[in-house]
């Protein structure tokens, strides 16, 4: 027997699997470590460190302090920062080839901290995102529109051809040329010395008797030429009379005019510069639009590396394994594990206003395997400036055929200070301060994502920039809350986001209140103005009426005095010559029959 | 630290025949073709230490055949994964399957299954070559490798002097 057995053999043996186990003791924390770090910034494609890994026994598991995750892409920043890892390890699955952590909880979990030094990799993972054109400023024809400022009443005075100044203009210039024309005319006519003349030539030409047959006929010629020169001014002073007549026709109906002027006028004006807000459609995506952009673009790495942790073997066919490692093909088995699963995991995560608790349960990168879905809790605890936080989620990839993710998340009491919401160098408009609920969920199936987001801001104070924000702090001023719905749909990398918003209502709202009272006190002032030019042209114009009026009266007189002069006196005076000249006739005769 | 090395392998190396040389350099072989982290592999260790055979023969062929694994790497990651996707071999790599023996033996990986069966199936005719050629080796080239520089210069080193106090003055 000795000759093919050796007894010293057993104990060298046992002596290089003691060594063996030594060394793998000694080196054991340090190969943890290594292999973190490779595989880990492997995995992430930026640098994963890790400050110290400690092997335990009692129970069996590991313990990092530490850990670093580098942003890619952010290599000064870390993605993630664990300050201490706790592992406890299943030791009998791990010699299967298994690594099965019963539960893992690492304390001050910390995001997008700085780093020290950069964490990229000798080659980047992919190029940086694409910036965006500082040219794009990203507003909207509407809000221009919106920014428009109301002209001064002097800018409409100018531009505008309004009726009133026109009329105005031409309502004087009327004014004066029928002053004038009458004044004209006015001259033309006799005055009183003229018409005492008339009576003074009566008088003359009926002075004395008859005393024949042909002073009768001198007498009667010179009384029927100063009829005729009665009758010529007469009919002069008649069609004077008429002439002023016509002019204050014609001056009152285009007074009457000039006066509906500024009216008309107005109505023009408001259509013309009217601040309609029924085209401000959508303020609310618009608003709050590039917000939920970037909310979204902050959580979709963490969805995508949460979808990630359960669906990285979906493959139906294991790929050709590199060299020196091998493919593990699994057979049906009553309780089989996958090759890595952390049945729950629970991390405090250190934020700046208080600490969240994420637990999650079944983390696995073959749920097929384990056959229950990756559940994800978070939880709260005495954030300051947010009164709850609760996100609930589970990825199910069970069957990669089915695969779905639900996510859902309330927020309760959220104090928002200084939340940009549209920068651009037109206007810029920021949440100084608000208070947001928010309920959400998304669902993604077979990459297809379909969620909602009702938020509510209330006790919102609005701050403005920009060239014309100060024009929209007054229609903000009265909007203290409003709510929203996001609509999202796409898939989860491009994402459809769509908002509804109660703020376009009300910034409608506000808007036409503002504007409304703008334009009622350009309107009262322009209306001041047009009236003022009114009254400049009335004034001369009922002067010059009531001169037109005495104008008329003397007329009407002297055409009464004419006409007596006519009718009375220069009849009377040829019917006293007729008489006269009968009796002497008749006084004849008697003494040529005796 | 040498002489506790040279003690270890004369301990190994008590056996010196060309059976003992050809054993450790077949077994040394399956070694090299198989995983190093694996239950076969301890088992293997377990035998070379226990039982004389050559241990220097050993790990020249394990350093050696780990080499022409690594060239033939796909070749037998393909036979391994034909042998567990077999369908006449599902019961039995199913009932082997929960056996935490079996499981332990890492027997569902494709390249220690492949590497373990390659090498089962060349130990015999291996062995054969290998045992001939050692007694070959024996009778006609001994005398003239022991005369070469190389050995000489071998022969001058600290280690080997240490070995030959220990193992009486033999190159086993």
């Amino acid at each position: 027997m000795k000759k093919i057995v050796r007894p010293a053999g057993l104990i060298a043996f046992i002596g290089l699997i003691a060594l063996f186990a030594a060394i793998w003791f000694l080196a054991a924390g340090w190969l943890i470590k290594l292999a973190i770090e490779e595989g880990g910034s492997a995995a992430v494609g930026a640098r994963v460190e890790l400050d110290d890994a400690v092997l335990t026994f009692s129970p069996f598991g590991v313990t990092l302090s530490n850990l670093q995750v580098t942003d890619p892409d952010n290599p000064m920043q870390n993605l993630v920062q664990l300050g201490v890892v706790e592992a406890r390890i299943e030791p009998g699955k791990l010699l299967w080839g298994q690594l099965i952590v019963d539960e893992l909880v690492a304390e001050r979990v910390r995001l997008n901290t700085l780093r020290a030094r950069s964490g990229a990799l000798a080659e980047p993972r992919s190029a940086a995102p694409e910036e965006r054109s500082p040219e794009s400023d990203g507003q909207p024809a509407d809000l221009a529109a919106l920014n428009k400022n109301l002209p001064s009443v002097d800018e409409i005075l100018a531009r505008e051809p309004l009726a009133t100044l026109a009329l105005s203009e031409a309502f004087g210039q009327r004014v004066a040329s029928s002053r004038e024309q009458i004044e004209q005319r006015l001259e033309a006519l006799p005055d009183q010395v003229a018409l005492q003349a008339y009576q003074q030539r009566v008088d003359e030409i009926t002075a004395g008797k008859v005393t024949s047959l042909d002073d009768f006929k001198r007498r009667k010629a010179a009384l029927d030429q100063l009829k005729k020169d009665i009758r010529r001014d007469k009919e002069a002073l008649s069609a004077a009379k008429e002439v002023i007549k016509s002019a204050r026709t014609e001056l009152g109906a285009e007074f009457a005019k000039l006066k509906q002027a500024p009216a008309q006028d107005l109505a023009k004006i408001r259509e013309k510069y009217s601040l309609s807000s029924d085209n401000l459609a959508n303020f609310g995506g618009l608003f709050l639009g590039e917000q939920a952009q970037r909310w979204i673009e902050k959580a979709q790495p963490w969805l995508t590396q949460l979808q990630q942790l359960s669906q990285a073997d979906e493959h139906e066919e294991p790929p050709a394994p590199p060299r020196g490692e091998g493919r593990v093909i699994r057979f049906p088995t009553r309780e089989d594990l996958p090759d890595l699963l952390v049945r729950q995991a629970r991390l405090g995560l250190e934020t700046g206003n208080g600490n969240i608790v994420v637990v999650l349960a079944d983390v696995t990168p073959q749920p097929a395997i384990l056959g229950r879905p990756m559940r994800l809790k978070a939880v709260g605890e005495s954030l300051a400036g947010m009164e709850a936080l609760r996100v609930d989620g589970v990825f199910d990839h069970v069957d990669p055929e089915q695969a779905s993710d639900r996510l859902t998340w309330a927020i309760e009491g959220w104090q928002l200070q200084n939340v940009d919401l549209l920068e651009s160098k037109k206007m810029a408009v920021s949440l100084a301060r608000a208070q947001l609920t928010m309920n959400g969920e998304a669902d993604i199936t077979q990459d297809d994502l379909q969620g909602k987001v009702d938020s509510r801001f209330k006790n919102v104070e609005w701050q403005l920039g920009g060239e014309q924000g100060a024009g929209m702090k007054s229609v903000l001023a009265g909007i203290d809350r409003f709510s929203a719905v996001v609509t999202l749909g796409g898939t989860p990398l491009s994402p459809d986001v769509r908002i509804r918003s109660d703020l376009d209502e009300k910034l409608k709202s506000s808007l036409s209140r503002t504007v409304k009272a703008r334009q009622a006190a350009l309107e009262q002032r322009l209306k001041t103005r047009l009236d003022e030019q009114v009254t400049a042209v009335a004034g001369p114009y009922r002067q010059r009426l009531a001169s037109f009026n005495q104008y008329q009266g003397d007329i009407d007189q002297k055409i009464a005095t004419t006409e007596a002069l006519l009718k009375a006196q220069v009849k009377d005076a040829m019917d006293e010559q007729r008489e006269e000249l009968k009796d002497r006739l008749k006084d004849k005769l008697k003494g040529l029959r005796f | 630290m040498l002489t506790l090395l040279a003690k270890l392998l004369k301990t190994l190396n008590a056996g010196g025949s060309p059976v003992q040389v050809s054993l450790g350099f077949t077994l040394g072989m399956i070694l090299g073709l198989t995983p190093l982290w694996s239950l076969s592999n301890l088992v293997l260790l377990f035998v070379v230490t226990v039982f004389r055979i050559n241990f220097t023969a050993f790990l020249l062929a394990a350093i050696v055949f780990s080499g022409v694994a690594y060239l033939f790497d796909p070749l037998m990651e393909g036979v391994g994964y034909a042998l567990l996707t077999a369908p006449a071999l599902q019961e039995l790599w199913t009932t082997l399957y929960g056996s935490d023996l079996a499981r332990l033996a890492h027997f569902n990986n494709t390249l220690v299954l492949g590497g373990l069966v390659t090498g089962l199936l060349a130990a015999l005719p291996f062995f054969l070559v290998v045992n001939f050629l050692v007694k070959k080796y024996r009778q006609h080239l001994l005398a003239w490798v022991m005369k070469t520089k190389l050995m000489k210069l071998l022969k001058a080193s600290k280690f080997y002097q240490i070995y030959s106090k220990l193992s009486g003055g033999a190159l086993a």
